[in-house]
């Protein structure tokens, strides 16, 4: 309790939203991006990208987790013993992916049954794991907080881009299973031919690695070595 | 201090009973609501077996599921099991056990105009597809024999392949009118057939197949199959009624 109250008042000295926290904030969603630029979390980016709407519901999740787990190891982190701190993450890591999945399971049935066992393999997802042991263990609540914003929001950011791509490739729609759900190909007027390739995996790995290049082109990025 | 065992176990405790106790609270809230989200997707796979209710709010489909099906649990020989309800038995888990000794979940549906006549019973059943498991829920018509609908569901089959199982409702289709037994009631089934654009029409006992998803398919069969042994019994004695 006394490290929460002395965070706190050292916190409020800097400005919530200075240049460096805001940089925490948006790096993550671009030029320091999770998926496209560290390469981490590719799993599910692969598995949960078939539609748009549940790629929505896996990215507020991650945002969620790591957010939470983020700012929580980081209030622990001058009493958390250096021997036992990944498991001590893991317990934490976990206990927010159990609370996105009972309430999703609580208000969006539908939903949950689509994610499956995908919400439970948040736990493995890397980028969590990543940001606690290279964040949220050396720095402070606030700053942590947004870093797990800023990673999940990349990874959630390349998700939909993935999912919407491919929804609209492999199933010829937009948004389906939401009230605006629009059939592009047919609303147009043209007969609707499925990309087998879309609907799987492979699909996804292939667009992912297409974004890839497409970013470091803008980026103007190359491996150093 | 910090990496002397004492502390390391007494932080290993707190961290767990806090968060047991934390997930086990959450647990308590919203425990009531998601019972009522899985019955009510129960209700709704059975009822999407004989009618169309995608547009129908969950309170209708309640109404609806009150007013026309009735639960049973019946075993082998096709006696009712006194005291427990269809929706309270785990098919998945039944399906290890042998046909003869399984407790199998039973649900008649009323007639909609002639609410004295039952028209359709449903079942499910639970088998492997390719992957993981797949389920069903059969509707049979009031002879016990004929096919009236059918709505699968998978764990894990191939998405454009054996998933279409469920995606694809041209698949379902497929089904209908066909006869799960012979004159006899002896339990044929119904059987997809390997390769797909096929006219099995004038056969009750076939179905087109799923080109690229010959496992899955054979999973449907042997599953059709199993169950319509384990059912056998209680759909002959409608008939001698």
């Amino acid at each position: 309790m006394a490290t929460e109250i002395l965070e706190k008042t050292i916190v409020e000295k800097e400005p919530l939203f200075s240049k460096k926290n805001r940089k925490l904030l948006i790096d993550p969603i671009d030029s320091d991006n999770p998926i496209t630029v560290q390469v981490l979390g590719i799993c599910s980016a692969l598995a949960v990208t078939v539609q748009t709407v549940p790629a929505l519901f896996m990215a507020a999740g991650v945002v969620f987790v790591t957010a939470f787990s983020n700012l929580l190891i980081s209030l622990l982190r001058n009493s958390i013993p250096s021997r036992i701190r990944i498991i001590v993450q893991l317990v934490v890591v976990s206990l927010f992916v159990q609370i996105v999945s009972e309430v999703l399971k609580a208000y969006s049935y539908d939903v949950y049954l689509q994610l499956s066992v995908f919400i439970g393999l948040i736990i493995t997802n890397c980028i969590v794991m990543g940001r606690l042991e290279a964040f949220a263990l050396a720095n402070k609540p606030w700053p942590s907080f947004l870093d797990g914003i800023g990673n999940g929001l990349g990874y959630g950011a390349i998700l939909i881009i993935v999912a919407f791509i491919r929804e609209l490739f492999g199933m010829g729609t937009i948004l389906i299973g939401t009230p605006l759900e629009w059939h592009v190909f047919e609303s147009m007027g043209m007969k609707f031919q499925s990309i087998g390739i879309m609907s799987m995996p492979a699909g996804a790995c292939i667009i992912v690695g297409l974004l890839i290049w497409a970013q470091r082109a803008r980026n103007g990025f190359s491996e150093s070595n | 201090m910090r990496n002397k065992s004492g502390y390391i176990i007494l932080y290993t405790v707190i961290l767990c009973i806090v968060s047991a106790v934390s997930l086990a609270s959450l647990k308590q809230v919203l425990g009531k609501k998601q019972d009522k989200n899985v019955s009510l997707d129960n209700k709704k796979k059975i009822l999407k077996t004989v009618m169309n209710i995608d547009t129908k709010t969950p309170n209708q489909i309640n109404q609806i599921y009150d007013d026309l099906v009735s639960e049973f649990v019946i075993d082998y020989n096709g006696k009712k099991l006194e005291g427990v309800l269809g929706s309270s038995i785990k098919v998945q888990k039944e399906r290890k056990e042998k046909p003869e000794n399984r407790k199998l979940p039973l649900y008649s549906i009323k007639d909609q105009n002639d609410k004295t006549r039952i028209a359709y019973y449903v079942f499910p059943t639970s088998g492997r597809g390719l992957w993981d498991a797949i389920s069903s829920y059969i509707c049979i018509g009031a002879d016990g024999k004929t096919i009236k609908g059918i709505a699968f569901d998978h764990v894990g089959e191939t998405p454009g392949l054996g998933a279409r199982i469920k995606a694809d409702p041209t698949i379902s289709v497929r089904y209908n009118d066909k006869k799960l037994y012979d004159e006899t009631f002896k339990p044929v089934a119904v059987k997809m057939m390997k390769g797909e654009g096929n006219n099995y029409e004038k056969d009750p006992h076939k179905v087109d197949g799923m080109s690229g998803a010959t496992i899955t398919a054979n999973g449907v069969n042997d599953m059709l199959k199993d169950y319509a042994y384990s059912y056998q019994i209680f759909f002959k004695s409608l008939n001698n009624q």
